[in-house]
């Protein structure tokens, strides 16, 4: 125990990247915490890019969410399968400009699927934040059906 | 048959076995976790157990412990204490994991790695997490230091 303390503690002090010892965990700084290394995406950008069909909306919520309503084109890629579809991400992609969502200032599928493509090195991927919701109040397409 | 079944669990050279297993899992969780102490954080938050001022120190201090037991279990050093660490560990994860399956929370284990892409809680992590506590325990109780640091620096 107190080597593991010492050890923490000294390799704490010398790092570059560390976090420090403690911090307010509101809903807020989750998401800031989450977004470090990942970029976020304004409404007005996504929706720019979707009009212009320069971008890729991937949907990290559940099957059941994305049936029940869903960005008008977006695919279904949950977090945990994105290593396994990466290829089938590129083609869809075809170069564009990929952004992530889910639901909800809460909700980190959005951050963790962007996370889990970058891994796989692609790195043109945006996460939009609480997107689903955002997207639907502004009223911008939406569709249903299963993936 | 019962007499059996204890004679092999009580084997030194499943100790041994149970050593090496545990020892390389240890070290390879807690160098994931040192690796990334922002997602671990994340992850622990994630479980919505301690408070705010612990989260980031359980992050920072907790993988170094997992990679001073997996030494610990792996070179035979402090064996006793590195298993009753372990059997700790294994405990205590167990809890976490169980209060939040019965609250029904879609979150990452974070238990070998700090990303998503581990898969979200569910009964087969806590049945995981309960064979390695049989493992530790078989550790605690029945190691006889075979191939250990322990016993070479007795020789």
């Amino acid at each position: 125990m107190i080597i593991s303390l010492v050890l923490g503690v000294s390799f704490q002090a010398v790092r570059s990247d560390k976090i420090p010892w403690v911090r307010s965990w509101t809903t807020l700084s989750v998401t800031t915490q989450s977004l470090q290394r990942v970029a976020e995406i304004s409404l007005s950008e996504a929706f720019a890019l979707y009009r212009d069909n320069r971008a890729l909306f991937l949907d990290a919520r559940d099957p059941w969410s994305f049936e029940e309503g869903h960005i008008a084109g977006a695919v279904l890629i949950e977090p945990q399968t994105a290593g396994r579809q990466v290829s089938e991400i590129r083609k869809r992609a075809g170069g564009r400009q990929i952004v992530t969502y889910c639901d909800g200032t809460e909700c980190h599928l959005g951050v963790d699927l962007a996370k889990a493509l970058e891994k796989q090195g692609i790195s043109s991927v945006k996460v939009l934040i609480n997107g689903w919701s955002r997207w639907r109040e502004a009223g911008y397409p939406i569709e249903k059906g299963k993936p | 048959m019962k007499t059996k079944i204890m004679a092999f669990y009580s084997s030194p050279v499943l100790s041994l076995a149970f050593r090496v297993i545990l020892g390389a899992l240890f070290l390879y969780a807690g160098i994931a976790k040192i690796v990334d102490p922002m997602g671990f954080a994340l992850s622990i938050h994630n479980y919505k157990l301690l408070p705010e001022s612990l989260i980031n120190v359980a992050a920072i201090l907790l993988p170094w412990l997992e990679v001073v037991v997996g030494g610990s279990l792996l070179l035979g050093i402090g064996t006793a204490g590195g298993a009753l660490i372990a059997t700790a560990l294994f405990s205590i994860f167990a809890g976490a994991l169980t209060i939040n399956l019965i609250r029904g929370l879609d979150i990452a284990c974070g238990c070998f790695s700090t990303t998503a892409s581990g898969g979200s809680i569910s009964g087969f992590y806590l049945l995981r997490d309960f064979s390695l506590l049989l493992m530790s325990l078989q550790i605690l109780f029945f190691d006889r230091t075979l191939f250990s640091v322990t016993r070479l620096r007795k020789k």
